[in-house]
This record gives structure tokens, C-alpha cells and sequence, in this order.
């Protein structure tokens, strides 16, 4: 395998993945940009730099899986929010029993693969 | 946030815009909306907000010029709807070309850019900028003549639904501290009230 292979296949499965995590975060509670983009960018970022949380979240509006809402805030200017619509909860639902499939079938490969050497 | 505070988001702001060639015009004014509220936002939760805090929340949010790629890129990249989209011209190109076509639209601008902030220099050091209009509370038809009068770009963001009292078809905030000085040319993004549908 060429060096940095591995990292490349794990950067485009954290670009397909983070747009459920989005929605994951949307789950129980509104927010607001800023407040997901730095849910998104902990130790292991799931974001290349925060500003891309954005188009993200464009496309996941597009898609109907997101609404957004202007709030006043008690500091500053008014906020946009974000809540999940009744589409991204199906689909959020969804991806989480197809995620749990996965994730089974890899680390049970993964594991057999680390018993036998 | 201080004037040079406030002239840093400026222009990373105006350098996003001018990278942004191509959006729709909605797309394009929310999208600049919300990186500009992600600034104030972070700056706000900032303890001391300052110089140096404000650099990380912009190393944070990533080049302006990368953003806009990546955001024009994400244009072609939508619809998992069960009706298949009309394919445009663009959709229908390869990845690969799209993001060749828009390397080389932000390095047109780049350059356009930098050949027009020369040609400026000189002009815009000795008259020191222009003054920021206070925009609130006006309507668009007035910011947009204040603004041309003062040689600034107006960007109306339109927010549907805004509750809470803000009066429909006036503007209730506003990018540019009003009362600064901003290099001519800069872009002033204002958010107005529109009814609900």
C-alpha cells in the first residue's frame, strides 16, 4: 500500500459519513452554525477547516433533511438555527442501522485479521 | 470588535465573494451571511476577543478562495431525490473538470484582484477608505443609493420569516460596523425581514 493510502480512504469516508453526523447532532435539539461546526472539529476533526460546514449544510437543505429558522439571540444579531425536518430523521434512521451493519461486518474482519497474526 | 478587527473579516469576506463567481446570487449572499455570523459567533465566545483570536477563527474556517471552491463544487453535488435532476451542463461534467474549471475562475480572480488592489493602493491609502453608512432600520432602495454614493457594494440576504418584530422589507443587521472606514469597493451584507410564505 502506498503511504498515506489508508489516511486518503479514511478522509473520503469521513466526507461521506459527516453529513449524518450532522443530522445526528440536529437529533435532540436545534443549532446554530458555529455551534456545529465546533461539535464537528474536536480532537479527530470531522471537518477538513469549519467553513466547509457550511456548503454542507446548504446541501443538506437542498436535500429536505434540514430547515433552518431566524432566532433572536440574547447576544448580538438575530441566528439562524437548524432542526431536523421529518425527512432527515427518516433518513438519519435510516443511515444509523445501515452504519451498525457496517461497522459490524468491518470489525469483525478487522479483528479476525488481528487474531491470526 | 475594533475597527481593524472588523476590516480583517472585511476582507476576508470580500475575498470570498470575489471568489464566489457564478453562484446564484441567493446562494452566494446566504452563504457569505452565515461565514459571517460563524465570525461573529466565535469572536463572541471568545473570553478576549483580539488580533490573534480572531487569526485562529479564520485559520479555522479555512482560505476564503478554497472555500468558495469547494462550495461551487458542492453546487453540482446535491439530489438524492427519487425524481433524477435536470442534468445541467456543469452536473454533467466530470468532478476533474469542474474543479479545474473552478481552480481556474478563482485564479482569474486572484489576479483580477490583485492588478485592481494595485491600480487602488495608491487611492485608497491617502483617502483612508470610506465610512460605513449605518443601515438599519432603512430600506433597501435607500442602503443600496447610500452605499453607491459611498463607492460600497450592497449584498441584501432576504430572511423569510423572521419573527420576533423586525419590520418586513427593512434591513435589522448589518456586516460592516457602521461608522468605520472600509477600502472602496468592500461589500456590506445586510440581512432584511421578508413576511412568511
Amino acid at each position: 500500500m502506498v503511504p498515506g493510502e489508508a489516511n486518503t480512504s479514511l478522509a473520503q469516508m469521513r466526507r461521506g459519513a459527516v453529513e449524518y453526523c450532522v443530522l445526528a447532532l440536529l437529533r435532540d435539539e436545534e443549532r446554530y452554525g458555529f455551534d456545529i461546526a465546533r461539535a464537528l472539529s474536536g480532537e479527530d476533526p470531522l471537518i477538513g477547516s469549519e467553513g466547509t460546514l457550511y456548503p454542507l449544510l446548504a446541501r443538506l437543505r437542498r436535500n429536505g433533511w434540514v430547515a433552518t429558522e431566524w432566532r433572536e439571540s440574547s447576544e448580538g444579531p438575530p441566528r439562524r438555527y437548524y432542526f431536523l425536518t421529518e425527512e432527515g430523521r427518516t433518513t438519519l434512521t435510516e443511515f444509523i442501522e445501515r452504519w451498525n451493519r457496517f461497522k459490524t461486518s468491518i470489525d469483525n474482519l478487522l479483528d479476525g485479521e488481528a487474531d491470526r497474526s | 470588535m475594533s475597527p481593524e478587527l472588523e476590516q480583517i473579516i472585511d476582507e476576508y469576506l470580500s475575498r470570498m465573494d470575489k471568489a464566489l463567481v457564478g453562484m446564484p446570487a441567493g446562494r452566494r449572499d446566504e452563504l457569505m451571511s452565515e461565514i459571517h455570523q460563524h465570525i461573529v459567533d466565535a469572536q463572541t465566545a471568545e473570553s478576549a476577543p483580539n488580533l490573534a483570536s480572531l487569526r485562529t477563527v479564520l485559520d479555522r474556517l479555512g482560505d476564503p478562495e478554497d472555500l468558495a471552491v469547494e462550495a461551487m463544487e458542492n453546487e453540482g453535488r446535491t439530489k438524492v431525490r427519487p425524481k433524477r435532476a435536470r442534468s445541467s451542463a456543469w452536473n454533467s461534467m466530470s468532478r476533474r473538470s469542474r474543479s479545474l474549471i473552478a481552480t481556474a475562475g478563482v485564479l482569474i480572480i486572484a489576479i483580477a484582484v490583485t492588478l485592481g488592489a494595485l491600480s487602488l493602493g495608491g487611492t485608497a491609502k491617502s483617502s483612508n477608505g470610506v465610512l460605513v453608512p449605518n443601515l438599519i432600520g432603512e430600506s433597501t432602495a435607500k442602503a443600496a443609493a447610500q452605499l453607491q454614493r459611498s463607492g460600497l457594494v450592497l449584498h441584501i440576504v432576504r430572511v423569510p420569516g423572521v419573527e420576533n418584530g423586525f419590520e418586513a422589507g427593512l434591513i435589522f443587521s448589518e456586516s460592516s460596523g457602521p461608522g468605520r472606514r472600509v477600502p472602496k469597493g468592500s461589500t456590506v451584507v445586510v440581512h432584511v425581514a421578508t413576511p412568511r410564505h
